[in-house]
């Protein structure tokens, strides 16, 4: 058994170019396969983790998903607001643990702007059970603070106390207001979270209210209101209006109970919607793309299997002699068989290792790249049950795929006998 | 040793008997030498007595064993166990070297290996080598050995592990009349210390005079002479 094993190696190994051509493509195929079941995964974790630990995201009347988008994606915007009274009820609510508020609808160079409070700090959870964390800096207290998210502060080159002013409306135009009159300070920098978190920058609601005060129906003030950042104080600002918050349960047990009184709620129209299922059906609308990951690098073992058996193939007829030197050995239809077999194992497991090798590899040196740049962690754990069977579909198909030229093999040396061909 | 009784053979797809022999014999130590034109069978006939192919019709005996009657696994493991087999040419697998081809009988026949010992093996190989003049080639590439070398690593893969038969089909035609007759002369050294019979096949009629024994195939192949006169 060894010594066959030995006779498969070293004609491999008499081959090596060609060997080394078909190990080469078949670890490729590999790493490609193991990349892209990475990426996939990395991206739908880093996209599910965005938010966590949050049981209901509360809004004004209108779609679910526009709710989740504007409040988790920060795309978009609310139709309606939510008076701060019904905010306060709900979290007075008994069965509330924690909320966090969010007035959105500003901007700063393109970045939106979060008027929340110290409960977003304190509470605001991703990735599992990660809290936010300052880089720099403290979270915005004062009327006139802000605290940016990490990808806002490196973009925009800020620093700590620097003055910024913020922008009407989402989107960045010749046309839009800027609060100009009221300047905010920065106070302090989140650290990374790779979630929408990063690309948004954080004032208090009071401040969120401020720099609106005067403004009739989304109008700014016809004639100076006499407020400045001088004579402002936050005791003086009363909040109004919010847009959507986030909701913790006591219990998981209660949170249909809580969607449904807040859907039923009788002064004023609301939406609760339950992340994780508005998350799933959100990811299902980009579902297409991971299949057609899945596909092209199906496609690709396919041609490194293809790749595999073509050189198998044409080493036969130059191993006719040999073969007819093993059956003149002694060795039958099976031994020639299985040394064809054989060899196509070997081939498919060295492919596998270094392929996976090549794949952490190229993990290893994307991972920090990838992170930067679009947010995603690729997962570098050991290798995933799902991709363990990968991986033995494509040594089980290798194997099958050497029967082929194994039976060629049988054939041929039958046809010769002892006769040297060569 | 081998016994033929009214043996035939016919290829399949070909429309007439290319062995037909009514009666063979040879015996235990016996060095045959088997005659015959180019096309006349010989190959074919050791094929069947390799076990490489079956008799169409007839009895053959190989070591007491009828042919007809094994299968194919059976055959294949008599010639790997008790059949030592010499090509024409070309005997050597090129990707392994001297010593690895020699000991390449001995890992495809078990009863081969039991009879020299594992650990016996590499001193099997070296005493064999070294009467064949090959021992300070043992660790060389097959690829760079002359014809002759080449041949005599066959002789020795053949011998190792003392088969009771060994058969070369003509394992000389590639050397030249000095090389030949050294060679042959080793050869017949080597079986009679191992005990073996020797069946050589050979279409070169001036090695008769050093054979005990000669057989001509056209005579006893009334295949080939019936093709012929047609
Ligand atoms: N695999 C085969 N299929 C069909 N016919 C074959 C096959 N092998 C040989 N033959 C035919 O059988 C006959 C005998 O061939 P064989 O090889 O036994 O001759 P030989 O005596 O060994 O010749 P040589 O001295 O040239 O080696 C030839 O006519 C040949 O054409
Ligand atoms: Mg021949």
């Amino acid at each position: 058994m060894i010594f066959r094993l030995f006779l498969v190696i070293k004609s491999l190994w008499n081959r090596r170019f060609s060997t080394l051509l078909t190990i080469s493509s078949l670890s490729i195929s590999v790493a490609l396969l193991i990349g892209v079941e990475r990426v996939r995964q990395g991206a739908r974790e880093s996209f599910s983790g965005t938010i966590s630990k949050t049981d209901l995201i509360v809004g004004g009347r209108g779609g679910s998903m526009q709710l989740l988008l504007y409040t988790v994606f920060r795309i978009g915007n609310a139709t309606n607001n939510i008076s701060f009274d019904t905010y306060k009820t709900i979290k007075n609510n008994s069965q509330v643990e924690w909320t966090i508020p969010y007035s959105l609808g500003d901007s700063h160079r393109s970045f939106r702007v979060v008027g929340t409070d110290e409960n977003f700090y304190e509470h605001y959870r991703f990735r599992g059970d990660q809290i936010l964390e300052l880089h720099e800096g403290k979270a915005a207290q004062e009327l006139f603070d802000v605290t940016l998210g990490s990808d806002v502060a490196v973009k925009l080159e800020y620093k700590l106390g620097q003055k910024i002013t913020l922008t009407h409306g989402a989107v960045e135009s010749p046309s839009a207001f800027a609060h100009k009159d009221k300047p905010f300070t920065i106070v302090g920098i989140l650290k990374k979270t790779n979630t929408p978190i990063d690309k948004s920058v954080y004032i208090t609601l009071q401040g969120m209210e401020a720099i609106h005060i005067g403004w009739q129906n989304g109008a700014p003030p016809q004639e100076d209101t006499g407020t400045t950042t001088q004579n402002l104080r936050k005791e003086d600002v009363k909040v109004d209006q919010i847009t959507s918050f986030l909701v913790r349960a006591k219990s998981r047990i209660q949170v249909l109970n809580l969607q449904r009184s807040i859907s039923n709620y009788e002064q004023e129209p609301l939406t609760a919607i339950i992340p994780g299922v508005a998350m799933s059906e959100l990811w299902s609308t980009v579902e297409y793309a991971e299949i057609g990951l899945k596909v092209v690098s199906f496609f690709v073992i396919v041609v490194g299997l293809i790749g595999m058996l073509i050189s198998l193939y044409t080493a036969l007829e130059a191993r006719r002699r040999e073969m007819a030197i093993l059956r003149s050995v002694g060795a039958g239809v099976p031994t020639i068989a299985m040394l064809l077999v054989a060899e196509a194992f070997v081939l498919s497991v060295t492919g596998c290792i270094f392929g996976v090798g090549i794949a952490y590899a190229a993990l290893l040196l994307a991972r920090p790249l990838v992170e930067a740049q679009i947010g995603v962690l690729l997962p570098l754990a050991a290798l995933s049950s799902l991709e363990w069977i990968y991986l033995a579909g494509l040594i089980a198909s290798a194997l099958l795929l050497g029967l082929l030229p194994s039976w060629r093999a049988v054939k041929n040396s039958l046809a010769d006998g002892l006769t040297l061909r060569m | 040793m081998i016994h033929v009784q009214n043996l035939t053979f016919q290829y399949t797809g070909s429309h007439h008997l290319t062995i037909n022999i009514p009666s063979l014999n040879i015996e235990k130590g016996d060095q045959v030498l088997l005659r015959g034109a180019s096309g006349c069978g010989k190959t074919t006939l050791l094929g069947l007595i390799a076990g490489i192919l079956t008799p169409t019709s007839g009895k053959l005996q190989v070591l007491g064993r009828n042919m007809s009657e094994l299968s194919t696994a059976q055959r294949d493991s008599l010639r790997g166990n008790h059949i030592g087999y010499i090509f024409q040419m070309l005997n050597l697998v090129p990707y392994l070297n001297v010593e690895q081809n020699i000991a390449l009988s001995c890992h495809m026949g078990q009863k081969r290996m039991q009879r020299v010992g594992k650990d016996n093996l590499t001193k099997k190989i070296e005493k064999l080598a070294n009467n064949l003049g090959l021992l300070s080639l043992l660790k060389q590439e097959v690829t760079r050995l002359s014809v002759g070398q080449q041949q005599r690593v066959a002789v020795a893969r053949a011998l190792l592990g003392n088969p009771e038969l060994i058969i070369a089909d003509e394992p000389t035609s590639a050397l030249d009349t000095g090389n030949r007759e050294s060679f042959l002369k080793l050869l017949f050294e080597q079986c009679e210390t191992a005990g073996a019979t020797l069946l050589f096949v050979s279409h070169d009629d001036s090695l008769q005079s050093l054979f005990r024994r000669n057989l001509a195939l056209s005579q006893l192949n009334l295949a080939h002479s019936t093709f012929a006169e047609e």
